[in-house]
């Protein structure tokens, strides 16, 4: 698994993107895109006097890297860093995101967030493994997300198994507007995750994986595409694309190899257990399938993004748009998911109607609100149409959540404290009946 | 002392030989023998298994008295020290199998013991009770037996031994309804993308959700004359009191605010905003009015285009509310509203 | 699920609302449609009068729902 790389083996692709705020639409599976993402094993993360990594022990000089972090922020926010380990007796409560360690020598790991030049999709990316930021961060607006590092739950939260850098902000600015926290919390984020992965960039211990992108089909097999619906409602409730803000953004193709190399970051905070937070856009299951299945059992025909619009019309627009690219792009099936629910279900029901009236087979992956015997319907919305549909899960199924030795990211979750055990829905869990088909749960009648 | 599993059967007086509807009066006793379809039963259970008891009530003495016979009938299971109970099969009576739905819901209840039965799907007592008890899938009438004896005792089978969850396709029962969380092999992306292929191919797939239908409400007559009518306000979007004093939830709300509006002619930023955390408040918090338009309907009130506001804004969070508490929610604010002679309400969502 | 309570009690009630398909599936009754979910009555996007206008409408619509006869379910875009 040991895999040298040569400064002459880069292949130096320059990729246009537009950088207009409305304009986000960009390059298809046309462009030839050649990336390379190299996985750094980390077996353990401690503090120390110099940052740095090797044999797979990753070191932080925790000054330095709160330097990292909060370097150019708008408001002015004291800085809690600690570290949680797999079956650690802990809990970590009022998550907002969590974004996988990337960095690229040659560019930003997250375009529009921690650089502009571009070579998002290529080159080379140095990833850590094994580790992930999480950032905790209290503030009205924002929903409870916990996971706990032992036990039961721990099954439900895929990052329960990695050890978690989490990253505690504190706001100490009294006026500071919305949208500029917002802002603050996903440059914080995006920030961590570059410093940390940097330090491994002269490590040659890593598994590599190389992301090639070309035109050709392979006949016989069928076309497969994925519709990928991401929230843009304002500030705090932002998914963004290149850095920028896509309230505007109407339905355009986005290269799935981009998608893994950070351009999408997560700026919403919405109910824990369908959060899909950043480290899971990076690491889009749907997309890595896809990717990984292509030319053997289908041909990977390309990924739609469009946003969940809060006005029915803009939504109808979207679906039918979705369906119109999808028939130009030639698919003859497509897997479409969201992020949310309630009014998203509308989303996710009407692009499937749109792509099976023209002709487009579709099935959809959502979670449900069946109430805790899973036995009230599972959506607010429904087609006849939606005759397949993979479930990630009852949110509303009851947990038994026991009491930790400690807490982090905050020692109060509502008006209870945080390590207490304590019954409630699965809701809270963070990215538990996640909608991006990360996890191995489903739902079973009995 | 045995390792044989006890079981109670419970019958009525038709298959316990007694006589036809003509006993269905007939109180309730327990014989220490197995009886009728008792027998069916033992030989198909086998060694492992002893009917210890079998309990018997006619079908018209348990319907009237329940309320007074079925703590009898549970002390008296005590006493056998049970750990499964078979009621019938009922198939298509009408009596017998709410009955037998009745004394399993019981045993599962009061003693923790699962409770077989088998019923036509007709039956009233599978609606009744199929949330609560095993109700095997059986045919129409006693001729059904010879089936339906088998499937109750496969299933005892499977409960007894504990390693496989029943299932309601394989173990031929009707599913309970009850839905829970389970870990399979794949991810659900690829699960998709595995259904995907096979829909795109023609080949069959199964989806993994079905959606029941809602129950639906006839509408209530209109307001005859709304010049006249006592109106109400009740909104989902969330809207508190500036402090939220009483710390409405913004998502998943666990209450539903009753907020006076007294003497109020618009809805003012200074003491109204959402927590609603399923959306953008800026413009609601800048003017409540856009949520809930106090401010219009004052004035209709003083134009003499609506009658009166009830002057109590009922208000919740619908975001990721829970559809058992917003029925909650619901019914009690339409009791209040009834109470205080409103005809009618605008209701706002977000 | 509130607006079917409250007619399961007998009272009339509309909901305005943005997302329809939601309202239709549980089975709302009367349904008006709002202008979107941030501002369901109200565009703070138009000019005051044209705003004020936009949000009469709205409440006249709910109005007339409340005053119709509703066999199974009435919805006004």
């Amino acid at each position: 698994m040991l895999f040298f790389f040569e400064q002459s083996y880069f292949i130096i692709l320059l990729v246009r993107t537009t950088s207009q705020q409305i304009n986000i639409s960009i390059n298809t599976r046309g462009d030839f895109l050649k990336l390379e993402i190299l996985e750094h094993p980390v077996n353990e993360v401690l503090f120390g006097d110099r940052s740095k990594y090797s044999n797979g022990i990753l070191i932080l000089n925790k000054e330095e890297f709160s330097r990292a972090i909060l370097s150019g922020t708008y408001g002015d926010y004291k800085l809690e860093i600690q570290i949680a380990r797999p079956k650690e007796d802990v809990r970590i409560i009022h998550i907002t995101d969590v974004i996988k360690p990337s960095y690229k020598p040659n560019g930003p790991a997250f375009p529009g967030w921690t650089g502009s030049t571009d070579c998002c999709g290529s080159e080379i990316t140095h990833q850590l493994q094994n580790v992930c930021i999480t950032q905790c961060f209290s503030y009205s607006g924002i929903q409870e997300g916990i996971m706990d590092m032992k036990g039961k739950e721990t099954s439900y939260v895929f990052f329960s198994q990695l050890i978690n850098i989490v990253i505690r902000p504190e706001l100490l600015t009294e006026k500071i507007e919305k949208k500029d926290v917002a802002s603050d919390l996903v440059r914080m984020n995006t920030q961590a995750a570059e410093y940390t992965a940097s330090l491994a960039a002269d490590s040659s211990n890593a598994a590599g994986t190389l992301f090639d992108t070309d035109n050709a089909t392979i006949s016989g097999l069928p076309n497969i595409g994925y519709a990928y619906y991401i929230q843009a409602q304002g500030p705090l409730r932002n998914v963004y694309i290149w850095g920028k803000d896509c309230t505007k953004m109407k339905p355009c193709m986005i290269s799935p190899v981009k998608v893994l190399d950070g351009a999408i970051v997560s700026g919403n905070y919405i109910i824990a257990c369908q959060k899909n937070p950043t480290y899971f856009h990076q690491e889009n299951p749907v997309i890595r399938s896809l990717l990984a299945r292509d030319k053997k059992e289908l041909n990977f025909a390309g990924v739609i993004v469009s946003t969940e619009s809060s006005a029915l019309n803009d939504k109808r627009e979207n679906a039918q748009r979705i369906a119109e690219i999808a028939k130009e792009k030639g698919m003859d099936g497509i897997v479409i998911t969201q992020e949310g629910g309630g009014h998203a279900d509308v989303d996710l029901m009407l692009a499937c109607d749109a792509c099976e009236s023209a002709g487009i087979r579709v099935v959809l992956i959502a979670n449900e609100i069946a109430g805790p015997e899973g036995n009230l319907p599972p959506l607010v919305s429904m087609s006849s149409k939606a005759d397949a549909i993979i479930t990630t899960g009852n949110n509303d199924e009851i947990l038994h959540f026991p009491e930790t030795a400690s807490s982090l990211g905050g020692t109060v979750m509502g008006t209870r404290d945080a390590s207490e055990e304590f019954d409630s829905p699965l809701s809270i869990l963070y990215t538990a009946t996640n909608q991006l088909g990360v996890s191995k749960m489903t739902t079973k009648q009995f | 002392m045995s390792n044989k599993y006890r079981v109670i059967h419970f019958i009525n007086q038709f298959f316990a030989q007694i006589g036809g509807e003509e006993k269905a009066d007939t109180p309730f006793f327990v014989s220490d023998h197995v009886i009728g379809p008792g027998m069916a039963f033992q030989n198909s259970l086998g060694a492992d298994f002893e009917i210890v008891s079998t309990f018997v009530c006619g079908d018209n003495y348990f319907s009237e008295n329940s309320e007074k016979i079925l703590p009898e009938i549970v002390e008296e299971m005590k006493k056998w020290n049970p750990d499964i109970l078979i009621a019938g099969p009922a198939f298509n009576a009408g009596r017998y199998g709410p009955n037998c739905g009745a004394i399993c819901k019981a045993a599962q209840e009061y003693l923790g013991i699962p409770g077989v039965t088998g019923m036509y799907e007709e039956n009233p007592g599978v609606e009744m009770y199929r949330k609560n008890c095993y109700i095997i899938k059986t045919k129409n009438s006693a001729v059904g037996m010879r089936t339906a004896v088998p499937a109750m005792t496969a299933l005892i089978k499977k409960i007894a031994a504990g390693s496989e969850e029943p299932d309601p396709e394989k173990d031929g029962y009707f599913a309970k309804g009850i839905k829970k969380n389970i870990f399979v092999n794949e991810t659900g992306a690829d699960r998709a993308i595995d259904m995907v292929i096979n829909k795109t191919a023609g080949q069959p797939y199964k989806t993994e959700m079905i959606m029941p239908a809602f129950e639906q409400i006839s509408p209530a007559p209109p307001v005859e004359d709304i010049k006249k009518a006592k109106l109400a306000l009740v909104t989902d979007a969330g809207i508190t009191d500036k402090m939220n004093t009483e710390r409405l939830e913004s998502a998943r709300a666990s209450k539903y605010l009753s907020l006076s509006i007294a003497g109020m002619d618009t809805m003012l930023p200074d003491k109204f905003c959402s927590v609603h955390g399923g959306f953008d408040t800026t413009a609601a918090n800048k003017n409540p009015n856009v949520l809930v338009p106090l401010d219009i309907l004052r004035r209709y009130v003083r134009e003499n285009k609506i009658g009166s506001l009830f002057n109590t804004l009922y208000s919740t969070t619908g975001n990721g509310t829970s559809l058992k508490n917003a029925q909650q929610f619901g019914a009690e604010i339409a009791e209040k509203l009834l109470e205080n002679k409103v005809d009618a309400v605008i209701l706002t969502s977000t | 699920m509130l607006e079917k309570e409250l007619e399961r009690a007998g009272i009339p009630t509309v909901q305005i609302c943005t997302i329809l398909p939601i309202a239709q599936t549980v089975g709302s009754n009367r349904i008006v449609k709002a202008v979107a979910i941030p501002h369901p009555i109200g565009d703070p996007n138009l000019p005051a009068d044209k705003e004020l206008a936009l949000r009469e409408s709205i409440v006249d619509k709910a109005l007339e729902a409340l005053h119709t006869t509703v066999e199974t379910q009435l919805v006004i875009e």
